[in-house]
């Protein structure tokens, strides 16, 4: 594989990271990201051929890090994310999720479409799932009754949604 | 099998309980600058990608949008970059002659090594000492928790009394140091990092702090052509994005460099700056 063939696998393995490190950063500016993104991959692109490649992650985030804080210096307003933090629930009760009942329930079988899930989630997963689509139960009241923390309830459901999302475009397909 | 981030978390919440998503992303964003703290080399960065995909997601984005963008980010680019190489490329076989004319030289080098080391020995040189010293002297991390206000302890077990008795120890006394955070604003740990040339300390806050982050490299410069401000005895460089307040400026041969989530609190944590004793 020659430095060019190289340099491109490295673009392709390391872009998708590195443009959400910087969109987080940068605090949801898509166009800053790209500016900066540009940055980092055209100075790791004159300095290949002197480059360590045995830690080449520590280096793309060491140089995202040095660009970004160029970038902010120079861009003084940024635009804020798509979603205010203060409309994330704070509540027990009321939490909020990305994911909502009518996607997964929408013209389709339920009964089908939770069979289908139950058979692709781990026999625990699926009880999350259960406790959260199917007995409507608000997050503080799993973690009361699983005995789980909060942050390991969250987690596993992100997880488990992102999962019954993809059964649920199987049905739709 | 549970992932390196909900392990973190599990363990965060042995400390502190999460209840709600506000809260949990608190919790991550300080567990991302815990791995903004160590150097590079050191940092968890399949825990930083699995962070920052949870703190998306939990921040209402569209994740899966933000990666198709990076997709046609990544496209557009390596087109970019293949059309600018085909416009400057030399000859191949031109390039294979310039590759195998190094190896000479290569050789060469690696031969003066050799002899250099058998004659190191022959001079009564122990290099593996000397190697073992060079590896001793890599930065030293001291990690000193303030869980229990009364006591700071660090990881070897050296406890202070107070932060002049740490700042006295760890030979920062000439340092500015926060001696009292503003309200709304507790202090978690704090790290030192010995790089040789330098010392790095962090003041690691509790999430949701008004003072998100403090940070000095001692000595350390700061140079900048921007506008700076007065706060107090300071002339700092001051900056202001998405409701973060920051500052960075020079004392004594330090660099420090601050955030606070309003105004106030970064003028109050300036102005409260003193001496260790």
């Amino acid at each position: 594989m020659d430095d060019m063939q190289e340099y491109e696998v490295v673009v392709k393995a390391y872009s998708k990271p590195l443009y959400r490190y910087c969109y987080h950063k940068l605090c949801g500016d898509r166009c800053l990201t790209e500016e900066t993104l540009n940055d980092v991959f055209a100075v790791v692109y004159q300095k290949w051929d002197s480059l360590n490649k045995t830690n080449i992650r520590a280096y793309l985030y060491r140089v995202a890090d040095n660009c970004i804080k160029h970038n902010r210096s120079m861009h003084q307003k940024y635009y804020i994310h798509n979603r205010s933090l203060e409309e994330i629930s704070s509540t027990d009760s009321g939490d909020t999720l990305y994911c909502t009942d009518e996607y997964f329930l929408r013209d389709i079988d339920e009964d089908k479409a939770i069979e289908r899930i139950k058979v692709a989630l781990p026999p625990e997963d699926f009880k999350l799932f259960s406790f959260r689509y199917i007995h409507k139960k608000t997050l503080m009241q799993i973690v009361t009754e699983t005995g789980l923390p909060y942050s390991s309830v969250r987690l596993r459901l992100q997880r488990i949604e992102e999962a019954a999302k993809k059964e649920m475009a199987i049905i739709f397909t | 099998m549970v992932s390196k981030l909900e392990q973190k978390l599990t363990q965060y919440e042995k400390s502190t309980k999460i209840s709600n998503d506000k809260e949990l992303i608190d919790a991550i964003e300080w567990l991302l600058s815990e791995q903004d703290a160590l150097p590079y080399e050191e940092r968890d960065y399949d825990l930083i990608e699995e962070a920052l995909d949870t703190l998306l997601r939990l921040q209402g984005l569209d994740v899966e949008d933000i990666d198709r963008s990076s997709l046609q980010w990544t496209v557009a680019y390596l087109d970019g970059v293949n059309t600018q190489k085909r416009a400057t490329l030399d000859k191949p076989a031109r390039r294979r002659r310039i590759k195998t004319k190094w190896i000479f030289p290569l050789v060469a080098v690696l031969t003066l090594l050799l002899s250099a080391t058998v004659a190191a020995y022959a001079y009564g040189l122990d290099l593996v000492s000397m190697t073992a010293d060079m590896i001793e002297r890599l930065p030293l991390k001291t990690w000193i928790h303030n869980n229990d206000k009364d006591l700071i302890v660090s990881q070897d077990g050296s406890e202070y009394a107070s932060l002049d008795e740490f700042a006295l120890a760890e030979d920062i006394s000439e340092l500015l140091i926060p001696k009292v955070f503003p309200e709304g604003s507790a202090l978690k740990s704090i790290l030192v990092t010995d790089f040789g040339e330098y010392k790095d300390i962090r003041f690691l806050m509790i999430p949701g702090s008004t003072i998100s982050s403090f940070s000095i490299q001692n000595p350390g410069k700061f140079e900048t052509e921007l506008e700076m401000v007065a706060i107090g005895n300071h002339h700092v460089y001051m900056y202001n994005y998405d409701g973060i307040y920051g500052a960075e400026f020079e004392f004594q041969g330090g660099f420090y460099s601050i955030e606070a989530s309003s105004y106030d609190a970064l003028e109050e944590i300036i102005l409260g700056l003193e001496k260790g004793e």
